[in-house]
């Protein structure tokens, strides 16, 4: 029991540092709050409504993404595209995360602690 | 997804719930962001609402956004001593112990200046002030260890739903209408009540024994005053009118005000320097008074009429600075 709640709460931290990643990777067509909270979760990315909306508009103040309000619809909504330094940023960023992931693996590999 | 969420006029308690949801977030935060996060929450909300919700859906979706307090600290990262989590319960608990802890302390040390009427003025605003300062700085630092020490805030659950804050009536740039009514009373109420006390002798109304039919103010001084009483009562009437007619701050309850907070100040101010204000008589009485010509010099003494002078400009330059600035507020909100 106790071992669950310690893994959980690195399993918490493991993922809070993707979903930056995670949320541009999915703004090159633009999408409003809710519609991109469901693709994430089809993606297997588990994201709170609490943590997505303040993040976008924090994304949004820093530059990485730009936003419309299309009020064509029955009920007005904010959809969020990828900007073009957004995707400078998401370019090095994608680049870091997948050498994270080749060194985690090398390193899990080399001292694999279950063998 | 609701898409026909909005289109139901029978879902008005569950709008209502989800309004005063989004009001109790945003009003945590900054001014400059609260319309465009206020319009985004109201439609994610709306999305995340299955169709044709219950009251039951409303409740989870909010429970699920997390509280208010939490929602808005996500927007907006604390960055203070206080956190937003706390900031609107130490504001009303600092307006509350600084008003009763100054009142208390200025009673103390206006009694503590008796006989001298410039002693109990000087007492009352210095021991006031210091009261207001020690109390606002020791609420100060009992929050900041609050926050320190991690505190949480109440749990979020149904039960705290139904605790959400009602929408205020008065919004930004609109004048409330009971204000503007209550104004127009008290000025007439203020003007008949100065002139029949006047009249009467212008006696302390609570006083002890000795003080009971005495005034304060010299008669020759106070039947002078009386035309300057109807023109402040004339200038509360007028302008609390005009607050009540044009009901929102424009560029006329602007000017209202203006000329409202400059003849009531200009008038104090006027008054306070009248040699003869107060009843010299009132001094003699004094059991405690060393030598009534040590009192007399204490009164002629223009000192403290300066603290007072000081304090009615700064107070009338924060009223029209507070009018000048909803009035803005109000205009650029309206565009």
């Amino acid at each position: 029991m106790q071992n669950t709640a310690i893994v959980q709460g690195f399993i918490v931290d493991l993922r809070r540092g993707t979903l930056v990643l995670a949320v541009l990777s999915c703004l090159n067509t633009a999408k409003y709050g809710y519609s991109l909270l469901q693709e994430m979760e089809s993606g297997g990315v588990k994201i709170e409504a609490n943590t997505l909306y303040p993040l976008l508009r924090r994304l949004e103040s820093q530059g990485l993404l730009e936003s419309e309000w299309n009020t064509s619809q029955s009920r007005p909504r904010k959809y969020y595209t990828i900007s073009q330094n957004g995707k400078k940023i998401y370019q090095l960023l994608r680049a870091e995360w997948q050498r994270i992931v080749a060194d985690m693996e090398s390193l899990l590999n080399r001292n694999e602690v279950l063998q | 997804m609701t898409e026909n969420y909005q289109n139901q006029p029978a879902k008005k308690g569950q709008e209502d719930l989800i309004e005063r949801y989004i009001y109790d977030t945003v009003r945590r935060l900054p001014e400059s962001e609260r319309t465009e996060v206020m319009l985004e929450l109201r439609a994610n909300i709306a999305d995340m609402l299955p169709e044709s919700a219950a009251m039951q859906n409303v409740q989870e979706t909010l429970i699920q956004l997390g509280s208010p307090q939490s929602l808005a600290n996500q927007y907006q990262p604390p960055r203070y001593l206080i956190s937003p989590l706390l900031y609107d319960t130490y504001i009303q608990v600092l307006k509350m112990v600084v008003a009763i802890v100054a009142t208390v302390a200025a009673v103390g040390g206006a009694v503590a200046g008796i006989p001298s009427i410039s002693n109990m003025i000087g007492g009352a605003v210095w021991t006031g002030l210091q009261g207001a300062l020690q109390a606002a700085f020791w609420t100060t630092i009992g929050f900041v260890i609050a926050e320190k020490s991690g505190y949480v805030g109440e749990e979020w659950n149904i039960a705290a739903l139904s605790n959400l804050p009602k929408i205020p009536t008065t919004t930004d740039g609109n004048i409330s209408k009971i204000s503007s009514v209550v104004g127009i009373f008290l000025s007439v109420i203020f003007t008949i009540g100065c002139i029949y006390w006047i009249l009467a002798g212008g006696t302390f109304l609570f006083a002890p024994h000795e003080f009971a039919d005495i005034s304060l103010f010299s008669q020759v001084a106070l039947m002078r005053a009386i035309p300057f009483v109807i023109i402040m009562g004339a200038a509360g009437l007028v302008s609390n009118v005009v607050f009540l007619r044009q009901a929102r701050w424009n560029v006329a309850t602007c000017f209202a005000n203006i000329v409202h907070t400059v003849v009531i100040g200009g008038i104090m101010l006027h008054m306070l320097y009248w040699g003869d204000l107060f009843n010299m008589n009132l001094l003699e009485h004094s059991l405690i008074a060393d030598s009534v010509n040590d009192v007399r010099m204490a009164v002629g003494d223009f000192q403290w009429r300066h603290v007072v002078a000081v304090i009615i400009v700064a107070s009338s330059l924060w009223g029209i600075g507070d009018g000048v600035w909803k009035t803005v507020k109000g205009v650029r909100k309206r565009a």
